[in-house]
């Protein structure tokens, strides 16, 4: 087994001996900037050593110095109202007033939540312009706690994509190259949630709301060098959130530091009656850890795939290296059915797809076709031709065809046992028994019979681990105009960098990508955290420390 | 347990097109010799014997308040698009949200079908593009219904001149559509979308019909049913109702024929010689030596024929797929257990206990349920009263009145209570008939006071005091001694002179019938 290498590595691990870390600097003493993080500037509110029209003003900023370049936020809230909302969050922090730690914190929200005041495209012709008269659940709970919503991000059409170059408002740039020509030298920034991440990594906002589907949060946070957080299905309201597969569908987000996205997910991780598949779950709080001794980490060897690049396998390995330095049990666990999650994804998502986006039929909302109607080209038929870009009318067209009769079981019913199959390698490898099977399959494995909510290397199972680490895509952000060119000839290509992310997408777990360490043209690398079901709050007690220890960037 | 339907002097609710469907009472079989199953058989023109068979996909309205989906009212009376949520109107972003009400509903009917409830059932969607179903999908129940199996039993009570069990399939919950309608100009469509997301229960039978009189029979008393156990309304127009029938043909004792299915039935006449129709169509098509096409087809009621609407190969593929915005629905047998215990009697044992307790008719049995809430009523009036009696008024009297206003009997202003004591005070002999009813119409058009306070105000109360009524008659046979003996000799018809006086020396507000008595004791029974 090659892939063993990976852990035996530990052994000699620059982290061995000494904990110490190795991360970027703020002082204390040095002026909040477009790089400072959400949770180090709630401390400086707390401290009354910022202001919430500071925190606007060096968004607004950002925006104004790099948005028309980057393309990441479509549409930006009024400044007048931004500012007014601004100086009503800074009165009731100096009256101690505060709704919480985001009031007053400028926050962006991608073009396929809903927002009352804000155009909802989802970045498609399609709903150009379309404002729904409701707030998602998300974004009202936001601004229930005085978060003060910038603009809309930025995004491949509803979703579909993994590069932000299918957006009907142009390709978003990844700001990791400043004032880079988007065709010569330009690097995707990733999808779907590319405004997202981008204009996190920008400093337009301290963090934003994306979704993921498939990957659509964890992929740009990984090509942009953000934090980027999908939680348990089910733990974030999809309320508001326009579908694109409502089975994996889970509202994500994205900020520059782990405790940042902790901030924003304890704000938005409730109950919501208006979404069925909302789950409430009581989350055991995680305590911060600082030592991880008796933690349990595996290294799902299947992710060691073909076509890594040097730079992720580095830090994928240092990340691990990291983690046993701070006393870890980092061991290799199999997940042997995570080749079959691209193919199973690749049919669940655009079947969901087909079903979710027949709505769009010019009749009640959304781009409605002028042209003449007759019995051959129904209204319908001309206004989605028409409203639709190349890469929704193929994944719908993908859709529609493993729905039909003759192909459902050979396709449908296929994907959806592949899918029970790639959750059951994650229930395998999880010390913590999965709380929505637990109770339904009366679990006969020896997870079975172990404490559901808590594990401990002295349980008796020594292959069970608590948390898995991958990395969070298979290299550095790849160039523009690479991506259009094999994108464009072979679609597949897209999909194949999925291949990370997919699998807890399809198994609904909580899954954090977090930058850690840098490729030679010195673009952001990362991994991924994924814990069981549930384990949101783990997953990102754990992180913030993984991200403490991110190695230095070479200076080239 | 009433109060639900009667509203006392509120203000009655809008009032629309109730009138259609007043009482459709099922007729005794007495006009139709008995005839065995077996000899269904159609012969043909070339003298062969076929058989049809025929089996039903009834929908059927729930009378939730709310839509299955959404928090939008459930009536489609309503102006166009005033009943509708961003949910019915499937707007980005929103979700559905299953109405408890609804599930509740199909459980009631499972339970009294005597279908198989399931604990585990889920909802899937069904995609095809109109106009009026915003989705661009349905919500139905395909692969794990919330029932399956069940019966539901016909026989002579319900006009059949045989007695026959008529098999469930399954029953599914599913969302209704919107209406398209015509505009005003060509080629233009409007769409109202009251409708859109109105809970429907769909029940499915076996193909367990043979003819055109048993179809319409099950329908009858499913739709009795049906609304019997309050889950549906009792018109059957405005879509509340409509029915798919399948028909096919086969020759007597051989294997099932190619089925044609006539989509969106709703009135019984319809339903019947639509039936006819297709049989012979088909019995036509198959003595010509043709094949039967599968096909769906439309009913042209002007014409009395159906007629082809699509071939099986123009049929949709409705690309069926669970519903991944809905959770499974999981019930408990607590749950069902308790619904079960909310169910009334049985139909055909409330029938046959209305018979027998109350002495009723077959046919006012079958008026009584043929109304929502009028066996109710009929009992409430009847309670410590004549049955028989209690429903010559309620039937005779009070649905006479209903109907020439119009109304329904759940929107009668007249309680039970109050019927109740006008039946007492004409069997006590303080009111006459006639002015009984002068006074149930009052209360009828909306006066709601006792009827005791209505007669005293018109001054129709008829004298009954009894030792008033004696001194009165003792004077007057001290009066007349010549006549009295002329009675006590036998003239008894000299009494009428007595009573004639009574009345007029009481303006005729004495009960002559009590006057006479009074006499007769008087003059005859000392002999």
């Amino acid at each position: 087994m090659p892939k063993l290498r990976l852990i035996r590595r530990c052994v000699h691990s620059q982290y061995a001996s000494s904990p110490k870390t190795c991360r970027r600097t703020h002082t204390a003493a040095a002026q909040l900037n477009c790089k400072s993080s959400l949770a180090e500037s709630v401390a400086r509110l707390r401290s009354g050593t910022t202001s919430p029209a500071k925190l606007l003003s060096i968004c607004l900023d950002a925006i104004s110095a790099r948005n028309s370049n980057i393309n990441a936020l479509i549409h930006v809230a009024s400044t007048t109202d931004l500012r007014a909302n601004a100086t009503a969050a800074e009165e009731r922090w100096k009256t101690h007033n505060q709704r919480g730690p985001l009031d007053g914190i400028p926050i962006a929200i991608k073009h396929n939540i809903c927002t009352r005041d804000l155009a909802t495209t989802c970045g498609s012709k399609m709903l150009e312009g379309f404002l729904s008269p409701n707030d998602a659940t998300v974004v009202k709970l936001l601004r229930d706690r005085g978060a003060i919503i910038v603009g809309k991000t930025n995004m491949d059409e509803f979703g579909m994509g993994s590069a932000n170059i299918h957006s009907f408002h142009g390709p978003t740039q990844n700001p990791v190259i400043p004032d880079a020509d988007h065709e010569s030298n330009g690097r995707v920034a990733g999808g779907s949630s590319g405004g997202s991440a981008a204009a996190v990594a920008a400093g337009m906002c301290f963090a934003a709301l994306g979704s993921d589907t498939g990957g659509s949060v964890r992929t740009p946070a990984a090509y942009t060098g953000v934090v980027g957080f999908k939680p348990s299905y089910g733990r974030l309201s999809r309320f508001g959130l326009v579908s694109y597969a409502s089975s994996l569908d889970t509202v994500g987000i994205l900020a520059r530091r782990v405790p940042d996205v902790k901030l924003v997910y304890d704000t938005l991780a409730h109950y919501d009656e208006l979404d069925s598949t909302s789950v409430a779950l009581k989350s055991t709080p995680v305590p911060p850890l600082e030592d991880l001794t008796g933690l349990r980490i595996g290294v799902p060897q299947e992710y060691h795939v073909e076509g890594l690049s040097e730079a992720v396998l580095e830090s994928w390995s240092a990340a691990a290296d990291f983690l046993a330095s701070r006393g870890a049990t980092v061991v290799p666990v199999s997940l042997p059915h995570t080749q079959q999650a691209i193919p199973a994804y690749y049919v669940i998502a655009p079947a969901e797809a087909s079903s979710n986006l027949a709505k769009y039929d010019g009749v009640r909302y959304g781009h409605r076709s002028s042209a003449p109607r007759d019995q051959a080209a129904p209204l319908y038929a001309t206004s989605r031709t028409e409203g639709f870009g190349a890469e929704v009318l193929r994944r719908i067209m993908l859709g529609t065809f493993v729905l039909q009769a003759n192909s459902y079981t050979s396709y449908y019913q296929q994907a959806q046992k592949l899918r029970r199959l790639v959750q059951r390698d994650f229930d395998n490898v999880f010390a913590m028994t999965n709380p929505l099977h637990a109770a339904a399959t009366g679990n006969t494995t020896s997870a079975g019979q172990q404490d559901p909510s808590r594990s401990s290397a002295g349980s008796g199972n020594t292959h069970k681990v608590d948390l898995l680490l991958t990395p969070s895509a298979t290299s550095a952000a790849p160039r523009v105009a690479d991506y259009m060119t094999s994108s464009s000839q072979t679609p597949v290509n897209e999909c194949i960098n999925d291949v990370m992310t997919v699998p807890a997408s399809l198994a609904g777990l909580p899954a954090l990508a977090i930058p850690f360490g840098h490729d030679a043209e010195g673009l952001p690398v990362g991994i991924q955290l994924l814990g069981q079901y549930g384990d949101d709050q783990r997953v990102l007690a754990v992180g913030s420390i993984v991200e403490k220890g991110q190695p230095p960037k070479r200076v080239t | 347990m009433l109060s639900r339907g009667f509203r006392g002097s509120q203000p009655r609710p809008p009032h629309i097109h109730s009138c259609k469907a007043w009482l459709l009472p099922i007729r005794a079989a007495s006009t139709q010799p008995s005839t065995p199953a077996d000899a269904l058989y159609i012969v043909g023109p070339s003298g062969q014997k076929w058989e049809p068979v025929i089996g039903l996909e009834v929908h059927a309205q729930l009378n939730s308040q709310t839509k299955l989906f959404s928090s939008a009212l459930s009536s489609s009376s309503a102006s166009p698009n005033t009943n509708v949520s961003t949910i019915d109107a499937a707007f980005p972003g929103t979700l559905p949200r299953l109405n408890g009400a609804c599930v509740r509903l199909g459980v009631t009917t499972a339970l009294a079908l005597s279908s198989t409830v399931q604990l585990r059932s889920s909802f899937d969607r069904k995609h095809y593009f109109y106009g009026d179903l915003p989705q661009g999908y349905q919500i139905t129940q395909l692969f794990e219904p919330i029932a399956r199996g069940g019966q539901l039993a016909i026989g002579k009570m319900d006009g059949l001149p045989y007695a026959k069990t008529v098999e469930i399939q399954q029953i599914q919950i599913e969302q209704d559509s919107g209406k398209s309608v015509q505009g005003l100009t060509e080629g233009q469509t409007l769409v109202d979308l009251n409708r859109a997301g109105v809970g429907v229960l769909e029940i499915i039978t076996e193909p367990d019909l043979r003819s055109s009189t048993e179809t319409v029979t099950f329908l009858k008393k499913l739709q009795r049913l049906l609304w019997y156990i309050n889950v549906s309304a009792s018109e059957m127009d405005e879509g509340a109702w409509r029915c798919d029938v399948n028909v096919s043909v086969r020759p007597a004792g051989g294997p099932l024929g190619a089925r044609t299915e006539i989509k969106h039935l709703v009135k019984f006449t319809s339903i019947k010689s639509a039936i006819e129709h297709e049989i012979d169509r088909q019995i036509e098509v198959l003595e010509s030596g043709k094949q039967v096409a599968q096909e769906t087809r439309g009913y042209d009621v002007h014409r009395g024929t159906t007629f082809k609407l699509r071939s099986k190969e123009e049929s949709q593929d409705y690309r069926y797929m669970p519903e991944p915005d809905l959770p499974q629905i999981l019930l408990s047998q607590t749950y069902i257990d308790d619904v079960a215990k909310s169910l009334p009697e049985p139909l055909d044992t409330r029938r046959n206990r209305l018979m027998a307790e109350y002495s009723l008719t077959h046919y006012q049995v079958e008026v009584l349920m043929d109304e929502p809430d009028a066996v109710e009523y009929f009992e409430q009036v009847a309670h410590r009263r004549s049955g028989k009696k209690a429903a010559n008024w309620v039937i005779g009297e009070l649905f006479g009145w209903l109907k020439m206003r119009n109304l329904r009997l759940r929107e009668s202003p007249v309680e039970p209570h109050r019927l109740g004591t006008l039946l007492d005070l004409v069997e006590s002999g303080s009111l006459s008939g006639l002015r009984a009813k002068d006074a149930l119409h009052m209360m009828v058009d909306g006066d709601a006071r006792d009827p005791t306070a209505i007669a005293t105000e018109k001054g129709w109360v008829q004298n009954n005091d009894q030792n008033e009524l004696e001194q009165l008659c003792d004077d007057l046979i001290a009066q007349h001694p010549d006549i009295a003996d002329r009675v006590r000799g036998g003239k008894d018809r000299l009494i009428k002179f007595f009573v004639g006086e009574v009345m007029k020396q009481t303006k005729g507000k004495s009960n002559p019938v009590i006057v006479a008595g009074i006499f007769r004791d008087k003059l005859l029974s000392s002999k």
